[in-house]
């Protein structure tokens, strides 16, 4: 009880809205009826089976997706059609992907400057600062010269965390972003969340990583065919979670 | 604890110590061991070592026959400036020259700048310097080949004019067809030639082949003539009469003024005979077709007198002439006559263009200890390159009414000029029309991708000379019915638009490849849609398809000759008029053509080095590591 009253002082005002959210990929409803709220600080990790609607969902909050009914506001700013409104949330939205995507015609540094440059308009030299301390932040100044190429994964993770951390986003998505690293280099990308977690970002994370949502998470999603089973604290949720399928998953995964 | 033995084969520890690593053993064993396992491993290999190794023999012997003893470079170095700019005016040419200079001096410091100047490629540079400056300064050691004229005799042989000093001795001398073989020594003279001679170099090969094959019945042949040298007025200075029974070979004089001579051969009244002989003169200026060079004698001697030579064309014919069948085939002479004119020709300029080019270059590798420095240099290298590829086309065309810079027509531009102009021009239209076009037909809107879409399939369907037509009859319409459009330009249109087509294709490959994964991350992190296509997925796209564009580049560089159908003499069509178009070359078809092809190779070669250079350098070295 004590914990959960701690959580609600750090936390603050609704950041990311969903109320009733649906998603067709031509006849198939990937998205059903999802609601939820996400406040600023918080972290919360989306968990369950694969195809289950997780990183469409998340997808959606960064309009890489359109949701065809319901409302997803983010910051304040509901998302349509409107380019502007995309436009402004991305620029406050980061995300991290599964494939790294980074930019290979492009070194390290300039993956994490181009978009400093030409979206926020910052010179060279100012975005080169701010590259400079990201990359010490995530542990790999001395790569800044490579190409993404010339790096392993997990350093190739890092990078991208930079990458999106450098637009100074108020929210950070991130979609399985250890699902392709070797085990040994998964601990290194979840150090970095771990701190970004607890220096106060809002994260959304879509993971398989159960020691990673137990430690870090403030809530954690459970979503299977596209419907949200179960949300509640990790805690709750691994110790006692309510719902049959949430049973089923956890102890299929914590076999291993 | 108890003992197991194990098997060692199914259990095994490291040694706590990592043994230190070792250099890979040596894979050469010498070059008998090469030629065993590369050459004759099997016996299938080893016949099929042999048999290629016959054929180059054979095949390269012959060539190399051909191109070191028996070609006549001559007809290329007489015609450089043609094969070069064409028919573009002569005290023009400083204009082409500065524009190659200023191209060559951007190019060698974009290359030193892009990928940096290897040492390898300066000791290249420096052979090559080396040689051109060696064999012309060998050549003039060489005693001076002896100035021979061909006559036919029987034909039309105009007077064989030449200018004298005071008091100089004049020795003319008739001299075997070949100094080399008994067979022509003992018959100084001429010898018939039944076939009949008429400038043809088939028949006069053939006379020396039965000349170096002793086996050439002179004996038979009504060997009369005279050869008699006049003056200016035509009166006879010295005459040698020479008949099968007496042979009267040579005739010595001394020119009595300054001024013009001539030597003349004739027939005895009624004599059938038909032949051909070299005339020798020694230590004597012959009459030339340099137009400066006469007007330097004319202003010396005076003018070419009218009784000799009543018609300019009459003495060009015999002057020149000689210039074919120069040398005998020693390969001193070979250097000295064939390869020494033609190194002399073009060691001043090639030894300017590499300097000017290595100047470029060494700015280059200056800039590149600063990488600020470096920068700046890259931008001032880009705006350079935008002013001086746009102000080319001023310089080489000029303006109207201008006295520094007046107008050359482009239908006078010829050459390697004219084919270079139309390569470039057309590169660097087509390839923004090809991007464009690419990401038109990719485009979402139905409309634009139906038109590029369209525009691309018809261009592609059609014949590139069938382009060219269209370009000359159609594209004056585009921009005014009655306007006179320069045919160069009306084929770089064709050309611009058959490129782009082709390379709209090519850049829509290299689009398809680039991972949907990159436009979610560009989009993420909040790029515009055209941020999206300049910064991410063209410069991906574009080096993926480096190697096809380039492709694309150097068909239309050789593409380039079809301009011919518009009457534009670029590098391949001006062969034609070099060779049929002036009588004593006609015939050199093989060196021209080898000369040219020369050229196209080279041009061709750098352009895809620039290619692999491209592709090595950046993120694309990377992307494969």
């Amino acid at each position: 009880m004590a914990a959960e009253k701690d959580t609600n002082a750090r936390l603050g005002d609704v950041i990311i809205e969903c109320d009733q959210v649906n998603k067709w990929f031509g006849d198939f409803h990937v998205l059903k009826d999802i609601s939820v709220k996400v406040r600023e600080r918080e972290v919360v990790v989306v968990i369950g089976p694969s195809g289950s609607g997780k990183s469409t969902l998340i997808r959606c909050i960064n309009r890489l997706e359109e949701h065809q009914e319901g409302k997803i506001a983010v910051d304040g700013v509901e998302l349509t059609n409107d380019t502007k409104n995309i436009n402004a949330i991305r620029r406050e939205v980061g995300m991290v992907f599964q494939s790294f995507n980074l930019f290979p015609h492009l070194t390290v540094m300039d993956n994490i400057t181009l978009a400093q440059r030409h979206v926020r308009r910052r010179p060279r030299r100012e975005a080169e600062e701010v590259a400079m301390q990201l990359l010490e932040r995530v542990g790999i100044p001395e790569q800044a010269r490579k190409y993404p190429g010339q790096l392993s994964g997990g350093q190739q993770q890092r990078v991208a965390i930079a990458r999106a951390l450098a637009m100074n986003p108020k929210i950070m998505l991130f979609d399985e972003p250890t699902s392709a690293l070797d085990p040994e280099m998964i601990k290194e990308v979840l150090d970095v969340m771990r701190e970004l977690a607890y220096s106060g970002m809002t994260m959304m994370v879509v993971t398989h990583e159960m020691g990673f949502a137990r430690e870090v998470a403030d809530r954690v999603i459970f979503m299977d065919s596209g419907r949200i089973v179960e949300i509640g604290t990790p805690e709750h949720f691994f110790s006692n979670p309510n719902h049959e399928r949430t049973k089923l998953f956890l102890s299929q995964i914590l076999k291993h | 604890m108890e003992q197991v033995s194990r098997d060692p084969d199914l259990f095994y520890v490291a040694p706590r110590e990592a043994p230190p690593a070792r250099r890979p053993p040596a894979l050469s064993v010498g070059v008998l061991g090469w030629l065993r396992e590369n050459l004759f491993s099997s016996r299938t290999n080893s016949i099929l070592t042999i048999i290629t190794t016959v054929f180059i023999v054979w095949a390269g012997g012959s060539f190399l026959t051909w191109a070191l003893r028996d070609a006549e470079w001559s007809v290329i170095t007489t015609n450089l400036r043609l094969m070069m700019v064409g028919q573009y005016d002569p005290p023009q040419i400083w204009r082409v020259s500065l524009v190659a200079l200023v191209t060559l001096f951007l190019c060698g410091m974009s290359v030193a700048l892009a990928v940096g100047v290897s040492r390898s490629v300066l000791i290249t540079l420096a052979v090559v310097v080396i040689a051109m400056l060696i064999v012309p300064v060998g050549a003039a050691q060489l005693p001076p080949p002896p100035l021979r004229y061909l006559v036919t005799l029987g034909l039309e042989n105009g007077p064989m004019l030449f200018t004298g000093e005071a008091g100089q001795k004049i020795t003319v001398a008739i001299e075997p067809l070949d100094d080399n073989t008994a067979a022509s020594a003992e018959h100084t003279g001429y010898i018939e030639n039944t076939a009949g001679l008429q400038n043809s170099r088939n028949a006069w090969n053939d006379i020396r082949a039965q000349v170096d094959a002793g086996t050439l019945d002179l004996s038979q042949y009504d060997l009369a003539f005279t050869i008699a040298l006049v003056d200016a007025q035509g009166d006879v200075l010295a005459q040698a009469n020479s008949t099968p029974e007496a042979r009267a070979d040579s005739l010595e004089a001394t020119l009595p003024a300054n001024g013009w001579y001539a030597v003349l051969t004739t027939l005895p009244e009624g004599s059938t005979a038909a032949g051909a002989a070299f005339v020798r003169m020694d230590g004597i200026y012959t009459f030339t077709t340099d137009l400066e060079a006469v007007a330097t004698r004319t202003d010396r001697y005076g003018p070419i007198p009218a009784s000799l030579c009543p018609a300019r064309a009459d003495c060009r014919q015999v002057a020149e002439r000689d210039l074919r069948f120069e040398g005998a085939r020693s390969l001193a002479t070979y250097l000295g006559t064939q390869v020494g004119p033609f190194l002399e020709a073009i060691v001043l300029p090639v030894i300017i263009g590499i300097v000017t080019a290595l100047a470029g270059a060494g700015l280059g590798v200056f800039a590149r200890r600063s990488p600020d420095l470096r920068k700046r240099l890259l931008r001032w290298l880009l705006i350079a390159w935008v002013v001086t590829l746009i102000g080319s086309w001023f310089i080489l065309r000029g303006f109207e009414g201008s006295s520094l810079l007046p107008v050359v027509p482009t239908s006078v531009w010829g050459g390697l000029l004219l084919t270079m102009v139309l390569t470039i021009v057309s590169i660097i239209l087509s390839f923004p029309l090809g991007v464009l076009l690419a990401l038109g037909r990719t485009s979402n809107l139905p409309i634009l991708s139906a038109v590029c879409t369209i525009f691309i399939e018809v261009i592609r369907g059609v014949p590139f000379i069938t382009i060219l037509f269209f370009a000359k009859l159609i594209v004056p319409f585009f921009i005014s019915a009655t306007a006179d459009i320069d045919q160069a330009i009306r084929m770089m249109v064709g050309m611009t638009i058959f490129t782009g087509a082709y390379l709209a294709e090519v850049v829509r490959g290299g689009l398809q490849i680039v991972p949907k994964g990159q436009i979610e991350a560009s989009k993420a992190l909040g790029l515009n849609p055209i941020q999206q296509t300049n910064l991410i997925v063209l410069p991906q796209a574009l080096r993926a398809v480096i190697p096809a564009i380039m492709n694309q580049f150097v068909a239309l560089f050789k593409d380039t000759s079809l301009v011919a159908i518009v009457g534009l003499f670029e590098l391949l069509g001006i062969i034609d008029f070099i060779v049929n178009g002036q009588q004593q070359f006609r015939g050199l078809t093989r060196e021209a053509y080898l000369f040219v092809g020369i050229i196209y190779f080279i041009i061709s070669y750098a352009m895809s080095l620039a290619s692999q250079w491209v592709e090595r350098t950046g993120a694309g070295t990377a992307n494969r590591l």
